[in-house]
């Protein structure tokens, strides 16, 4: 199998990872409850991972590491945290489902009035102007995905963060398509940061990271034991604590852990470049090609490595099933983001092609093979003339 | 004995107290500790309550009590 999904997950996890979780599984017990070597291990691995985390997207110290299942779960902690009882929100027009179902839940229950800074894509000025008129609306929080998990556009994320602490508004960066992929984290004016485990961290699914700035309070989204404190009613008022009730997933931070180790190990810089590398190669050989809508940037320093594209008279589906029967991972359709395509004009869906570092160019070069052939036997039936059957 | 305000912080303080050369360990805190939110103890020995308490200021590291436990200063 060629795997070209990764903005989904990454995958192969690294054997680094691979061997943590095995590790944690046969050492480690839980974490604050009860004494022993197992415990021990607990704590001493979960702090391992806060501070990994920590020094990786440039948060304070290790307190400011909260442990999550996902993105989403990052994500929907900040959201209801800030907007539980109302208020407005400040969005893109690209964001995925993780940041707009909580939105539109919070629309019913609480009115929350959601703001979208549209913009055409791959267009960093016009995003920026709209983000800016948003912005004058004195929103209660803005949310901002550092790469569309479509179109791999990488959004002008910082330059939004820091006009959004220019208008005094919170500023939360969805890095699930960065972290691991790009140099992200808690540059002047992000307040918080959600990023998923399980992508460009190489770690196990069900594991996440919710990275907060200095002095951010916000009450908890589930309640409960936490190991300690426990006479009290409440959760503890400190992070990361306060925001991880019930026992953690051991095993999967241990491989998270092993993930960030190993994304440091290769260096985010080489990564990103050697991603961009594939994308390249990709756009080279197709963004010319007949018989194919391809959705590439302009500018190279503006698309991560993932991209979208269509093949005309064919749905996404289509011919997704037809690249995994040639033994291709890909995903298709709206990839939990139906408005980035309707910002993007392309609101029937598309099929995406995502890179990691354990991909190669050869299987690029399968990739772009495969399609043109796809092409070319498409546009031999369209053109052929009919049959006397086709006639009757 | 610190009496810590989480298990993170109590983490913090016996790698901080590690790196700078004072033997330290998480403890389970005793009952009447736990009643008030103390959970998170931390066992540091061979310093006395007075550099105990600042190294503990220098770093910010909050914590609910520092109870001593005998003559040697184990704080």
């Amino acid at each position: 199998m060629i795997y070209f999904d990764n903005a989904s997950t990454s995958f192969p996890k690294p054997y680094e990872v691979r061997r943590a979780v095995e590790e944690a599984l046969a050492a480690v017990t839980s974490h604050a409850r009860g004494v022993g070597a197992g415990t021990a291990a607990a704590g001493n691995l979960l702090y391992d991972l806060r501070e990994a985390a920590a020094r990786f997207f440039g948060a304070d110290g290790p307190e400011g590491a909260v442990l999550t299942l996902n993105a989403t779960h990052a994500l929907n902690i900040v959201i209801r945290g800030v907007l539980g009882r109302g208020g407005t929100a400040l969005v893109s027009g690209y964001e995925h489902n993780a940041v707009m179902r909580p939105l539109f839940a919070l629309n019913r229950t609480a009115g929350v009035r959601i703001l979208p800074a549209r913009s055409r894509l791959f267009d960093d000025e016009a995003f920026l102007a709209a983000w800016k008129r948003g912005l004058g609306e004195s929103p209660d929080l803005a949310i901002l995905s550092a790469v569309s998990n479509v179109y791999g556009w990488i959004l002008p994320w910082r330059e939004a963060a820091r006009l959004a602490e220019k208008a005094g508004v919170p500023f939360l960066l969805d890095a699930s398509q960065a972290a691991g992929h790009l140099p992200a984290g808690l540059s002047p004016g992000v307040s918080f940061l959600a990023a998923p485990g399980h992508k460009g961290l190489l770690g196990p699914a069900g594991t996440g990271l919710l990275i907060l700035g200095p002095g951010i309070r916000l009450p908890p989204l589930l309640f409960g034991g936490t190991g300690h404190d426990s006479a009290s009613r409440d959760m503890p008022p400190f992070p990361p604590e306060r925001f991880e009730a019930g026992t953690q997933n051991l095993p999967g931070a241990a491989g998270l852990l092993a993930g960030i180790r190993k994304v440091e190990s290769l260096g985010l810089s080489s990564i990103a470049r050697y991603e961009a590398s594939l994308l390249a190669l990709a756009r080279e050989e197709l963004a010319g090609e007949k018989g194919i809508h391809t959705f590439f940037a302009g500018d190279a320093v503006r698309q991560s490595g993932l991209f979208s594209f269509v093949l005309p008279g064919e749905a996404p589906e289509e011919t997704a099933a037809a690249l995994a029967e040639a033994g291709f991972a890909v995903r298709a359709g709206l990839h939990c983001a139906p408005d980035a395509h309707r910002s993007a004009g392309n609101p029937e869906g598309s099929v995406r092609i995502s890179f990691s570092c354990a991909n190669t160019p050869g299987e690029v070069e399968s990739l772009v093979s495969f399609l043109r052939e796809r092409i070319r036997k498409k546009t031999a039936t369209e053109d052929a003339p009919p049959s006397k059957r086709d006639l009757q | 004995m610190i009496a810590s305000l989480s298990p993170t912080y109590a983490e913090k303080t016996v790698r901080l107290f590690n790196h700078v050369g004072v033997r330290a360990r998480r403890v389970t805190l005793p009952r009447e500790l736990a009643e008030e939110g103390c959970t998170a103890g931390v066992l540091a020995e061979g310093a006395g309550r007075e550099e105990i308490l600042r190294l503990l200021q220098s770093r910010r590291l909050p914590f609910r009590r520092i109870i001593p436990l005998g003559k040697e200063g184990i704080g």
